[in-house]
């Protein structure tokens, strides 16, 4: 959808139905923020934090996270 | 010649931080870095838009792996072709990348920080560009290169770990690189991963203090911006799953 005007358009006219024009904003900068984050992990082969795998308790493998490539950088989850 | 942003288009009021943020990043990625020129840097950034229309890394990623086709990415030349495969992959397809494929691109000649350096830029500009789109806006024109030479400074805290990159310990940041982690008992390794460039460090700050929390605010669950803390990590995480990003 990303590369199809239209429907970026219709989104944004949905979201900003129902987000106020500050949040709209906060909705765009954080899709900025973690397409960079993500990049800078799965380019640097960097492990989840220990403290952040423990709180997870488990969910990487119920939700299917496990299946991306990238779990691979971290120890037990492929 | 300061870096001018037009937000008009967007149709809403994008407040100052991160406007600003906007033009430091743009400012730091025109600048002269540790390992790249200015006018290497800003080719970076250029191949990295370019790669959006490259036919060989939309094959790839139409393919159940990238490794099954072959080809010459679609280049706006001037760049040894390790760096553009480097740039492209990590623009568009960052979620298949490997440790054999890192390997490959260090057995290549790509040295490790040159190759850290890269990814700083490619990913601060991407973060710019993706914000930018999804505000309505046309990606902002790269200003002109500053001229300098790269420093060339290697931070010698920076060891080989569990990563594919040699980071910096939180307890070995010292000296003028003492204030990459703020001082923080815990650093999380996202934030470590460029540390073998500091300056790249720094800059991930300004982006992340703007379009994410400020970095002492990280920590609170209750921190908010307009949306609340729940609202932001639900944005965040189908993120990272639309990027198949297991961090």
């Amino acid at each position: 959808m990303a590369n199809d005007q239209a429907a970026m358009q219709h989104e944004r006219a949905q979201l900003l139905r129902l987000l106020s024009p500050q949040q709209f904003v906060d909705v765009c900068a954080v899709i900025g923020a973690f397409n960079v984050v993500d990049r800078i992990a799965d380019s640097t082969g960097i492990a989840l934090d220990d403290m952040m795998l423990a709180m997870s308790a488990g969910l990487p493998q119920e939700l299917g996270l496990t299946n991306f490539n990238s779990a691979a950088n971290t120890p037990g989850m492929r | 010649m300061p870096i001018d942003l037009d937000y008009s288009a967007a149709g809403v009021a994008v407040r100052a931080d991160l406007q600003d943020a906007h033009r430091r990043i743009l400012d730091h990625i025109r600048s002269p870095g540790t390992w790249w020129s200015g006018a290497e840097r800003i080719a970076i950034a250029a191949e990295a838009r370019h790669a959006l229309d490259c036919s060989l890394c939309k094959n790839r990623q139409a393919a159940l792996s990238p490794n099954s086709v072959s080809g010459q990415h679609d280049s706006l030349g001037g760049l040894d072709g390790t760096i553009v495969e480097v740039i492209h992959r990590v623009r568009t397809d960052p979620g298949r990348l490997s440790r054999a494929w890192f390997d490959g691109v260090i057995a290549a000649g790509v040295s490790v920080p040159q190759y850290v350096e890269v990814i700083a830029v490619v990913t601060l500009l991407t973060g710019v560009d993706f914000c930018a789109r999804a505000l309505g806006l046309a990606p902002f024109a790269l200003p002109p290169a500053l001229p300098g030479e790269p420093s060339h400074d290697l931070p010698p805290a920076a060891k080989p770990g569990p990563a594919w990159v040699p980071m910096i310990a939180v307890e070995d940041a010292a000296g003028a690189d003492a204030d990459i982690y703020f001082g923080l008992p815990f650093v999380p390794n996202i934030v470590r991963a460029l540390s073998q460039v500091p300056d790249e460090v720094r800059a991930l700050w300004q982006s992340s203090d703007a379009h994410y929390l400020p970095v002492a605010q990280i920590p609170d669950p209750t921190a908010r911006r307009a949306l609340d803390r729940m609202q932001m990590e639900l944005v965040a995480a189908r993120v990272s799953a639309l990027n198949q990003c297991f961090y």
